[in-house]
Formats: C-alpha cells, sequence, structure tokens
C-alpha cells in the first residue's frame, strides 16, 4: 500500500499560504473555494459567459437607511385573572424576549424589540406550576389579554 | 462484523455497569433498607410526608422559573456557580450539627425520576459513585397528574445530624422508579445517576453538571435557611436544557452552619422586569476600506438582558448583562472588542465584571485584574504586567463609559503560557475557512460582562437599545499584537496616516491600537476615536471608502463614488443580525451568500427577510 507522506515545510507554506489571504486585510477580489478547481472540464457545448452577479460594493444604499434587522414591539397586556401571574415573551428561536410580572386584574405595558421577519411571537402566562402558552400575532398588536388558566 | 463485536468486547470490559445498593429515608429513622413499608405501593410516595407549602414564600416558584424558564436553555453563569452543596462549617462549637429537610416543589419531566442524597467528608469527596451510599428521598419524583401524588410542599425528614466538616450532596436517577414503592429499576438511564458534585458526572454538552442551586433568602427565616435545586435529567448532548425537570428545596437548620454560603447565587424576584436580545453582530475589520465584504472578519453571537426594578412609574436599570460568544474571525488584523452602553456612565455603576469562560474554565476580571503580555525589543523578550482595561475613562461625548470585553479576539482562542510567553493561536481563520491555519481543536470564550447599577440612577427611557455600541478597536499589545494595517508602503492607507499622528507609536512599533474603531451606523465613535485618517488630509494616504467625520459625513458608512459608472456608497461595516445568522465562506461577499441583501440595502423597506430567503447555504461556512 502506498503511503503519501506531506513534508511539514509544505504544509506550513499551504497554510500560511490561505491564512495570509484571509481578507481582514486586504481588498481582494473575491472567490469562493467551491470556484477554485483545477480539474480539466471538457465542454461539447460552447460556454456562455454567465453575467458576474452584482455584488454589495455596487450598491448605493440611502443616506438615512438604518440596516435595522430587528422591530420594536408596544403593546398593553391585560391580567384579568385572579392570580398574580408572570408573562413570558418568547420569539420563534425559543429566545426570551420579555419577562413581566403583572397583578391580578391590572395591566402592563410591554416593550421588546423582536426579528423585523417575524410574525408571531409566544405568550407563556405563569403562576407556580400553572402554565399557559399561545402563538401570538404581532401584526399591528395593541393589547393581549390573560383571562385564566383552563 | 468482528469489528462490531471488538467494540462491544472493549465497552463491555472499560465500562462495568454501576451496581448501587439503595437505601431508603425511613419513617422513623434514617435509613431502612427495605421500602415496603415506607412508601406507596403503586406510588413510591413517602408515607411520612408533612406539607409546607404555606411556609414557603408564595411567588418563590415564579421566582425560581424566572431565573430556570421552562424549555430555556440554562444561564450559563448558574452552571458556573462555585457553590454546587451544602458543607458545614468546620469551626462550630462541639456537638453543633445542621438538620436537613428536603421539600419537593415541581416537576416537568416525562420521566418518572427519583431524588437521593449522599453525604461525605467535605475534605475528601468521593472519586466514583461506588464510594457513595445512595438514599434515596422520593424514589418517585412525579406530582399529581404525571405520574406521582407528590404536590408543592411535600416534605421529608431526614433526620439526619450533619456535623462540621460534613457535605451534604444530592443525585437523580432519571426514570429510575420502577413502578412498585421505592425500588428502582436495575439498570440506568445514562449509566449512572447524575449527582451535585460534577466531578462524579458524565461531561457532555454543557459540561458535568446535570443541576443549578440557588439561594432562595424569600424563604429563610433567622434559624433556616433554603436552597432551591434544579435537575436536567437527560444528557445535555440532547434535550430542551431547562435544568427545571425536578425542583425541590432544601432547609437547613442553623442556616449560620452552612459554609461559603454567600458563594451560592441568590434566588432573584420574578417582579423585576426582563428584557432581553439575541442576536449576531458582524463586523468588516477592513475600515476605513470596504474589503471584500464577506462581513465575517469577527462576527460574535450576543445575548443581553436588562432588568427593570418592574415599577409601572419610575421605571430604572437594575442590571445588564451581557453576553458574548466568538462565532468566527475571518481577519489577519488583531482586533479588540469593546461596548459603550448609551445613558450609562461610569458614577452609576455599583459593581461591574468580566467572565472569561473556555473549556470549562473561568476566569473572572474585575476593575483590578492584572493581565499579561510580552515585548519584544531589541532581540529580548519580556513580560509585561498590567491592569486589565475593564472600565476605560468616559469616552463618548455623551459621556457613556465604555467597556474592553477582549484586547485582542486571537486572545480568546489561546491559553497564555507564560513560561513561553506566547498565545497558541497568534493569528489564524477560525470558523471561515476549512484551511484555517488554527489549531484542530480550537474553541473561543464565552464573555460575560455583568454591570450592576447603583439604585434608582439610571432611568429605563434613558437608556439606548440593545445591542447599544458593542464595537471594534484595533489592538495595540505590543509585538504579538503589532498593528497589521500599515506594511510600510505608501499604498496602505495606514501607513501614510502613521506618518502624520506619530504620538500612536509605540516603542515597539507603530498602531492606532484603540484609537481605530469600527462601529455600527448609527454611533460617531467615542471620543478617542481618531477621525483624522483621510487623504483629504495627509499627502499619500491611499484614497480610502470611509466618509469622513470632519467634513460632516458618517464615518462608518462609505462615501458615495462612482463605481463603474453607478454612483454607490454609503454602505455600513457593522451589521446587528438575529440569532442564528449564519456568516459567509471566507472573502465571499455577502451578498452572493444572500442574494436579496443587495436589494434590501438599496431599500431598507423591502426584502426584509433577505436573511432568511434564497440563503445560498453552499456561500455559507459550515463546519
Amino acid at each position: 500500500m502506498m503511503r503519501i507522506h506531506c513534508p511539514k515545510n509544505i504544509l506550513a507554506v499551504f497554510i500560511l499560504t490561505n491564512a495570509i489571504a484571509a481578507c481582514g486585510g486586504g481588498g481582494g477580489g473575491e472567490s469562493d473555494e467551491n470556484n477554485n478547481s483545477n480539474v480539466d472540464q471538457v465542454n461539447e457545448m460552447p460556454t456562455v459567459p454567465s453575467v458576474p452577479s452584482k455584488v454589495t460594493i455596487e450598491s448605493l444604499a440611502s443616506p438615512d437607511a438604518e440596516f435595522r434587522t430587528d422591530k420594536p414591539i408596544s403593546y398593553i397586556a391585560y391580567n384579568l385573572s385572579s392570580h398574580d401571574v408572570t408573562l413570558y415573551v418568547f420569539d420563534n428561536r425559543n429566545n426570551l424576549l420579555h419577562r413581566s410580572f403583572i397583578v391580578k386584574e391590572s395591566d402592563q405595558s410591554i416593550t421588546y424589540n423582536v426579528s423585523i421577519a417575524d410574525k408571531n411571537v409566544n405568550h407563556t402566562w405563569r403562576y407556580r406550576e400553572n402554565v399557559m402558552s399561545s402563538s401570538v400575532s404581532i401584526n399591528n398588536i395593541t393589547s393581549n389579554t390573560f383571562s385564566g388558566f383552563l | 462484523m468482528c469489528m462490531r463485536f471488538f467494540i462491544l468486547f472493549c465497552l463491555f470490559f472499560s465500562n462495568p455497569a454501576l451496581s448501587i445498593t439503595w437505601s431508603w429515608v425511613g419513617s422513623n429513622q434514617a435509613t431502612v433498607d427495605d421500602p415496603t413499608n415506607n412508601y406507596g405501593a403503586n406510588n413510591g410516595l413517602p408515607l411520612t410526608l408533612l406539607n409546607i407549602n404555606d411556609e414557603l414564600d408564595s411567588d418563590m416558584l415564579d421566582d425560581f422559573y424566572g431565573m430556570v424558564p421552562e424549555q430555556q436553555e440554562v444561564d450559563p453563569e448558574l452552571l458556573n456557580s462555585t457553590f454546587d452543596n451544602i458543607s458545614i462549617k468546620e469551626d462550630l462549637p462541639d456537638g453543633d450539627y445542621a438538620t436537613i429537610k428536603v421539600t419537593f416543589l415541581n416537576e416537568g419531566a416525562g420521566y418518572k425520576n427519583a431524588l437521593g442524597y449522599f453525604t461525605y467528608d467535605t475534605d475528601t469527596p468521593p472519586t466514583s459513585p461506588d464510594e457513595i451510599e445512595h438514599i434515596l428521598i422520593f424514589p418517585n419524583g412525579s406530582k399529581v397528574g404525571s405520574g406521582g401524588d407528590l404536590q408543592q410542599g411535600d416534605q421529608v425528614d431526614l433526620k439526619i445530624q450533619l456535623y462540621p466538616g460534613k457535605t451534604i450532596g444530592f443525585f437523580i436517577n432519571s426514570n429510575g422508579w420502577d413502578g412498585s414503592y421505592g425500588y428502582q429499576k436495575g439498570s440506568f438511564l445514562y449509566g449512572q445517576p447524575f449527582y451535585t458534585l460534577p466531578s462524579l458526572n458524565p461531561t457532555v454538552g454543557l459540561g458535568p453538571r446535570y443541576h443549578v442551586i440557588l439561594n432562595d433568602t424569600e424563604s429563610a427565616t433567622a434559624e433556616t435557611g433554603y436552597f432551591a435545586y434544579g435537575f436536567e435529567d437527560i444528557k445535555t448532548s440532547g434535550g430542551d436544557k431547562d435544568y427545571n425537570d425536578l425542583i425541590f428545596n432544601v432547609a437547613v437548620t442553623p442556616i449560620s452552619a452552612v459554609k461559603d454560603i454567600e458563594e451560592a447565587i441568590v434566588l432573584n424576584p420574578v417582579d423585576d422586569e426582563i428584557n432581553s436580545k439575541q442576536g449576531t453582530l458582524a463586523f468588516e475589520d477592513n475600515w476605513p476600506m470596504a474589503g471584500d465584504y464577506d462581513f465575517n472578519d469577527a462576527v460574535l453571537s450576543y445575548d443581553i438582558t436588562q432588568t427593570n426594578n418592574g415599577e409601572t412609574e419610575n421605571q430604572y436599570v437594575k442590571e445588564i448583562q451581557l453576553n458574548y460568544e466568538i462565532k468566527a474571525i475571518g481577519a489577519t488584523f488583531h482586533n479588540g472588542i469593546a461596548v459603550s452602553i448609551p445613558g450609562l456612565n461610569s458614577s452609576m455603576i455599583n459593581f461591574v465584571e468580566l467572565k472569561k469562560t473556555k473549556n470549562g474554565v473561568t476566569k473572572t476580571i474585575n476593575t483590578l485584574t492584572e493581565v499579561s503580555t510580552y515585548i519584544s525589543s531589541g532581540g529580548t523578550t519580556q513580560e509585561k504586567t498590567y491592569l486589565y482595561p475593564l472600565v476605560k475613562s468616559d469616552e463618548s461625548p455623551s459621556n457613556a463609559v465604555s467597556f474592553t470585553l477582549s484586547e485582542d479576539l486571537f486572545e480568546e482562542l489561546s491559553s497564555f503560557d507564560k513560561n513561553q510567553l506566547v498565545y497558541e493561536n497568534r493569528g489564524c481563520l477560525f470558523n471561515t475557512n476549512k484551511f484555517s491555519g488554527c489549531n484542530s481543536d480550537v474553541t473561543s470564550s464565552t464573555l460575560q460582562l455583568t454591570i450592576v447599577l447603583a439604585v434608582d440612577v439610571l432611568l429605563v427611557s434613558d437608556l439606548g437599545g440593545m445591542p447599544f455600541d458593542t464595537y471594534l478597536f484595533g489592538s495595540h499589545k505590543n509585538d504579538i499584537y503589532r498593528f497589521a494595517r500599515g506594511n510600510g508602503s505608501i499604498n496602505d492607507w495606514f501607513t501614510p496616516w502613521s506618518v502624520h499622528n506619530t504620538q500612536y507609536e509605540s516603542a515597539n512599533g507603530p498602531g492606532p491600537g484603540d484609537f481605530l474603531e469600527i462601529h455600527l451606523k448609527q454611533f460617531s465613535g467615542t471620543s478617542k476615536f481618531e477621525t483624522r485618517y483621510t487623504d483629504d488630509e495627509f499627502e499619500n494616504a491611499k484614497s480610502i471608502d470611509a466618509q469622513n467625520q470632519i467634513n460632516g459625513g458618517n464615518p462608518f458608512i462609505s462615501r458615495q463614488i462612482s463605481h463603474g459608472g453607478t454612483i454607490t456608497g454609503n454602505l455600513p461595516w457593522v451589521l446587528d443580525l438575529p440569532a442564528d445568522w449564519k456568516h459567509p465562506k471566507e472573502r465571499v461577499d455577502i451578498s452572493l451568500a444572500y442574494p436579496n441583501f443587495i436589494n434590501w440595502v438599496e431599500d431598507n423597506n423591502s426584502n426584509t427577510d433577505w436573511y432568511e430567503t434564497d440563503v445560498q447555504e453552499n456561500k455559507l461556512f459550515n463546519k
């Protein structure tokens, strides 16, 4: 069986070359490592050159653009139940966004930020071991009401 | 086939099955060898329970879930606690001891888990489960309606006297109850129980801890203290990792006998309001040049929690905790990371601490912590020790204070070897390129900054929005961190700049260090940020892409220029993205990985979901 040795100095040069090519440090042309194949290709059909994709640097953004990928959500949560409850708000990645303690028969202003493409959050109302969860649409939401545990 | 037999053979002889001889808490004695007279035949319920629900703080369970929420991966801080088990002080008066009672609170498990305890000499903890006497308290730790008959507040007196120098620990036997009295199944779900002594547990996923422990000061009386425990019943390579599958309280009398109680994390009241934000910060670090626009030069995930006092009026900020994880470093430059919190100035801070955790080891940094680097000068190398600049001077025009999270991101991949005066990862491509140059087993530190504010000094309405002003700066740590943005050529932008800014040169080489900053567009830089970097000011400097603040522009977006006959520009160097965002491979423009990015950049009201639609997975870095 043939064994292939890779001399350490060649390996080091290879790694170093890759490291130096990293861009933190240089404007350089874009490249995709998937396109670095040296395999000869046989084309039976004439190749139609593809139009290179536009890259970001060829774009003009508005000077007022905020580049936000989140959006603020604000509404009032009503607790009409007979328990002091804790409201947990989770996004659809199960990240906790907000937690409020709302005493019985009162309300609380809720504010948090959520990813701009998200359309729903999860409300979990908890009093001791009692838990109730539901999906809540945040599209134009102004209020949400908890009436009690089932 | 032979290989299969070989593997089974090895497993059998290298990991012999654990055999445990169980004991049980008795009705009238500390332990019994037979559970049939002390536990319910069909529910495993202890027959001598006392329910103390009325003695517990009414909000205690809510408070526990506030810190260990259902189906949320546990807060890493709780797993870094140095207080795991209850030890009795060695210097108690002769004959003094503590008594222990265990109270069931709740469970959220599908399994019928068993809870037990063990004791040991504090100075000589057991090194294997074989050395432990396993005493079951709740052989079936399931509540009413969930496979058992336990109720919140059901308490068992262990009937033991814990003397100075002794420690009590607990264990969970996952899905251990066999359905009869207090008996346990003949085999273990994971080969063994999980113990509150982490050294006895398998290390997977979140490490060897399968429990959290909180000092329940709300239920405490002058004489008796309570510790709230939560167990995870599944190996943390899977499951929800929420550590609330079995929750119980341990009452210790007298509480004054407990050793190192100040190290226990205290249960927080749930009536504090919490706002959290999770996301990803992606940096292009070639500022003021556009670079390759792959946004992977530094990629940090963040999880920030802001705790407010919960008042409906005059709501004040109590604490801010910022957690960061370095997801990628695709840079040759050495960059540090800092955060400035708009609205917060140094006079408002009561306590601040930075924790860096790597491979299970936590390094805690406060304002008095010294760190080391080394300097090579004139052919000699020497170590230099200095105060870690955790709290920088008030730097922004609004006096917002900055905190140094990392002086050099490459340090967070490394362990400083004082004997050789080196960090082993002084430069490599971390998670951006398959041929990275990093050590094959490299991992990054997690960074946790905790800021506790003085009482009622910062209104919630005066605090900036998360993730605040988390920014990159040029590292300036002398030789091994020598500034790499200039190569001595007039063709790079920095060399001519440095000629005109000799005040930034150190004895060991030039470098703007933290005079160079890269911020999100909405921020203008701290007062330390040097705005005079352009060829407008300095002869021979190469044209740069960033706008010039001294000429009235925003320095953290690009200039409007003609690019192939088209006007381009106003582009950012930093993006704040959703939590699960994946960064492009090395040198792949972000718009090639996310084709809708360009449309969104040109009109922020269109393609707002660009980060999750038409994603070119083959352009993203995947391990």
